[in-house]
């Protein structure tokens, strides 16, 4: 299982990430030492420089940040243009923010900063999973 | 630290340069700047570095030494820097530490960069690499007008700026490009010519975005001793600020700013010892629009949101009270990678010298704001005559 609709970086020691997302589940990890918590998860925390970090769970859910949709991607993406991605900062700790593909399920005249959305796992073919920003 | 100051300026024709290979086109800004001032020949010149983003760009790893021995400089000290769109001013920081340090005191930033062959598509993907290809680029395909676009929908929410606003400054900055015979596009646009214009990267127009360009520049700088000797019109380094920010874009504190460009901004007016009311002229980092007029705000030329009011008062024309971009900025001179640092403290330095094309009457400090990324580098410098 791998992270994204193109994958470039696969060989990581947070590759986990991927297989949680398959459980439903959309981790971030916690240093043990400060309580940092990070998203996208990283295996050592920049602040204590330490490996003692812990996956945890994040709610998914929070407020729209900004977005754009994309008419011009790179080559990767050609065909998927035009393509609507957003950020959302999570309800439980604004300053964890999750970036994530707006579902074909929302207009994107209605799209507005500041609208709730929630961030869940999306599986893709050839065993690559992503995340999906929908409506609550 | 020793003093230093820039004596030689040298600039290529920036545009769709078919006529001309990478190697060729850093000559032409080479001896340039070599002829701009009495240095005489590249004999004089102890060091250089060279600043060129992209490997894939240059179709050459290791590209440097191409042009190393092209303008005959094979023998002396030379790095390659990078710091994607602002590799041209960590150049111009990397000579400026030799030479305040006392290691050389005559050394030559060359910054170059040829774009156009990659074709929009590759050259869009090369660019967005540059961004955080594990989480953000290969799972999202977030391009580089992308993540200025999410700031821009954030600057609105917050702030009502307007699209006409970000026209305003593509408006503003081809009307200064007109009178650049270096620029890419000399040519004068309408806002409603931005409106119509294809939409790259919602709210982001066509004509919001930078060019894809081909270009080099160069500068001589020397120590002051060397300085005297060299020009009777030195242009002072008094103020270098740098600054790093997060590698995603949905890490960052904020959306509605650069964070980075107020740090690197606060490192220089420290060190040149002014505030932002003693810049006379300035060139900021315009690759898109909106990143002109989140520049505004975080150097501090206004309050963080009246970006939109200082263009639509018009205050940032050649002849306003805060000119920006009197050479067209990135918008209509072009952004090619390595060369825009270099290019910008050419700009400034005619400008001080009093011999610009859009020249701000009396100008005598001057400040010049350089992005990599989407912040993930930012430079600020304060020029001085
Ligand atoms: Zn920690």
């Amino acid at each position: 299982m791998l992270f994204g609709k193109n994958p470039i970086i696969t060989q990581t020691k947070v590759s986990e990430f991927a297989e949680r997302l398959k459980e439903n589940k959309i981790m971030g990890t916690k240093c043990k030492k400060c309580g940092q918590i990070y998203y996208p998860p990283r295996w050592a925390c920049a602040k204590c420089l330490t490996e003692e970090n812990e996956w945890v769970e994040l709610s998914g859910e929070g407020k729209l940040a900004t977005f754009t949709t994309l008419n011009v991607g790179g080559t990767k993406f050609e065909k998927d243009i035009p393509y609507t991605v957003g950020i959302i900062e999570l309800k439980e700790d604004q300053n964890i923010k999750i970036m994530g593909w707006i579902s074909n399920n929302i207009d994107r005249e209605n799209l507005e900063v500041g609208m709730d959305l929630k961030a869940v796992p999306k599986t893709l073919e050839d065993d690559k999973i992503t995340i999906e920003l929908i409506k609550v | 630290m020793k003093k230093v100051a820039i004596v030689g300026l040298g600039h290529s024709k920036f545009g769709v340069r078919k006529d001309i290979s990478l190697r060729e086109m850093a000559y032409e800004s080479v001896k340039g700047a070599i002829e701009d001032c009495n240095v005489g020949s590249v004999d004089e010149i102890e060091a250089s570095v060279t600043g060129i983003t992209s490997d894939e760009f240059a179709q050459q790893v290791v590209p440097a030494p191409i042009i190393t021995d092209y303008i005959g400089m094979v023998g002396k000290p030379n790095v390659r820097v990078e710091a994607a769109c602002a590799t041209g001013s960590a150049a111009i920081m990397t000579a400026y530490s030799w030479i305040a340090s006392g290691l050389y005191d005559i050394v030559l930033a060359v910054g170059a960069e040829k774009m156009h062959e990659a074709g929009t598509s590759h050259a869009t993907e090369i660019m967005a690499m540059a961004g955080d290809s594990q989480w953000e680029y290969g799972p999202f395909g977030v391009t580089f007008p992308g993540f200025y676009a999410m700031l821009a929908i954030a600057h609105m929410a917050k702030f009502g700026t307007t699209s006409e606003q970000l026209a305003k400054i593509a408006v503003k900055n081809h009307k200064h490009g007109v009178s650049n015979p270096n620029a890419h596009m000399r040519k004068e646009i309408t806002v409603e010519k931005v409106l119509d214009s294809f939409m790259v990267a919602y709210p982001l127009h066509l004509y919001d975005c930078c060019l894809i360009t081909d270009g080099a520049a160069a500068i001589i700088m020397v120590s002051e001793e060397k300085a005297k000797e060299l020009t009777d019109t030195p242009i002072w380094i008094e103020g270098i600020g740098c600054s790093t920010d997060t590698a995603t874009v949905m890490e960052r504190s904020t959306f509605t700013g650069i964070n980075s460009t107020r740090k690197a901004a606060q490192m220089a007016y420290k060190m040149a010892g002014i505030t932002i009311k003693d810049v006379d002229v300035a060139t900021v980092h315009d690759c898109f629009t909106i990143a002109e007029l989140l520049a505004y705000e975080d150097l501090d030329f206004c309050k963080k949101g009246d970006g939109g009011k200082l263009i639509d008062e018009g205050e940032t024309y050649y002849d306003g009270s805060t000119p920006i971009n009197t050479d067209g900025g990135l918008k209509s001179k072009g952004h090619p990678l390595g060369a825009t640092g270099i290019s910008m403290a050419v700009e400034i330095s005619k400008q001080l010298r009093g011999e610009a094309y859009n020249q701000v009457e009396g100008a005598e400090i001057g400040l010049a704001h350089n992005v990599g990324g989407s912040g993930q580098y930012i430079f600020v410098n304060i020029y001085r005559r």
